[in-house]
């Protein structure tokens, strides 16, 4: 499995994470709980980051573009405060 | 990342090479898509030129106007285009790039060296934005929220996203003809035009995200206000304010944009807790007020004093921004009301969040 895919898996999760919070689903389960689900996204842009580092993002091969596009996404959204990017 | 995909081959359409099959080919027009898109707005945003520039060096056609289920990996032939009424993710996105491409070359005309010309270069541009504008799908053409009661949150969303991207282009083109000598009244009429629905825009998007509003339950669509498209707003709106005389901006445009303001500025107060750019942007409107308003000076600054120390104490992580936030705004803000040409004043203002 080509590992820059992988690191697309990650940086949806990371997305999808934050995405979920903002919705309110979840609300109602246990704050310990959504807690550890947030903790979990910044853990998700990390291990996508170091799939990027480990397929040499510099080098141009397959997946590459999407995996750098998603992962400046998940960067993005990490916060409310985006720095200074798309819209 | 532009360079990367350069190097990939994506800024070639994939009907020129026979080994890519018609599911990747079109992935591909839509990843380079997305690619011309992000340079171009963080140009934009950043207020330096893009990497991109002509239309020229580049042949890859828009992605297709088509859902996900339209096709798959075992396509032989990709179909056409969906009507216009359908509206799909793609539809808004070809909408946001055609006025992109004309916001391209407004941004360009910004930076070049050579003179420009009002009636050629700027009266053109515009009459090109007012043309894209008008002949955007009728899926997305900007419709008020009571007309808009049975579409999906993010619909509405896109349609507004369109509309500020379009007023934005407004704002920045005829930005630096407010002050200009001769008086150009069809510019101020249009900064001031585009920046009152900005933050009108702004206003109803906040209070249709409160609970029980059209829009409450897409919550991260409507939290993404895009704060930075209402700070250039507030501060045009300003310069008109402050630089113009009675006869080019008359006492009810006057009125109205100093009430947009206030609302605007009750908005970030709401928010200021959670973001430090809304913190800052909260300053930075204070002080706008401040110079607008002279007499309502003094009441504005002790409220202010007031709520900002409650949230100082509960986040740690505030109150640097918040103490230091004041005085550095101002010595940024003090260039702004002379009227400056620079247009690097509005990624100076939101170059701070880079110092986290």
């Amino acid at each position: 499995m080509p590992v820059l895919w992988i690191a697309q898996l990650f940086s949806i999760f990371s997305i999808s994470t934050v995405l979920k919070d903002t919705t309110g689903a979840f609300n109602g389960k246990s704050k310990h709980w959504s807690d550890e689900i947030l903790q979990s996204r910044g853990a998700f842009t990390t291990a996508a980051a170091q799939c990027l580092v480990l397929a040499d993002y510099t080098k141009p091969q397959k997946f590459l573009i999407e995996a750098l596009f998603l992962y400046c996404q998940s960067k993005g959204m990490a916060s409310f405060d985006p720095a200074g990017e798309v819209s | 990342m532009t360079r990367q995909a350069l190097r990939l081959g994506y800024h070639r359409d994939p009907k020129h090479f026979p080994h890519i099959s018609v599911f990747d080919g079109e992935m591909r027009r839509r990843t380079w898509f997305m690619i011309t898109e992000f340079d171009s707005l963080t140009a934009f945003q950043l207020g330096l030129p893009a990497n991109l520039h002509t239309d020229d060096e580049w042949d890859t056609a828009h992605p297709r106007s088509l859902h996900d289920f339209d096709f798959d990996e075992s396509t032989i032939e990709l179909p056409a285009n969906r009507s216009e009424l359908d509206p799909t993710l793609i539809q808004f996105f070809t909408a946001k790039a055609n006025i992109m491409k004309v916001q391209k070359k407004l941004l360009h005309q910004q930076f070049t060296s050579r003179s420009i010309s009002y009636d050629n270069d700027v009266l053109r541009l515009d009459a090109e934005l007012e043309h894209v504008h008008n002949n955007t799908p009728e899926a997305l053409k900007f419709k008020s929220m009571s007309q808009s009661f049975s579409d999906p949150g993010w619909l509405v969303m896109y349609r507004y996203t369109c509309n500020v991207v379009y007023l934005k282009a407004i704002c920045v083109l005829h930005r630096n003809y407010i002050t200009a000598v001769p008086r150009r009244q069809y510019s101020i009429d249009r900064c001031a035009q585009a920046g009152m629905q900005v933050l009108t825009h702004q206003e109803t998007i906040y209070n249709e995200s409160k609970p029980g509003g059209q829009l409450s339950r897409d919550l991260w669509f409507s939290k993404s206000l895009h704060l930075s498209n209402c700070l250039l707003a507030a501060v045009i709106l300003c310069q008109v304010i402050l630089l113009t005389n009675e006869e080019e901006c008359n006492a009810d445009t006057r009125t109205e944009i100093i009430r947009l303001l206030r609302t605007t500025l009750d908005i970030t107060e709401h928010m200021k807790e959670e973001s430090r750019e809304a913190a800052r942007f909260n300053s930075a409107l204070e002080l706008i007020l401040k110079k607008v308003e002279p007499s309502r000076a003094s009441d504005e600054t002790s409220q202010a004093t007031a709520t900002n120390s409650a949230p100082a104490q509960s986040r740690p992580a505030a109150p640097t921004l918040i103490a230091n936030g004041t005085p550095s705004v101002r010595s940024e803000f003090d260039g702004l009301f002379n009227g400056s040409d620079d247009i690097n004043w509005v990624s100076q203002l939101l170059r701070c969040r880079y110092f986290r």
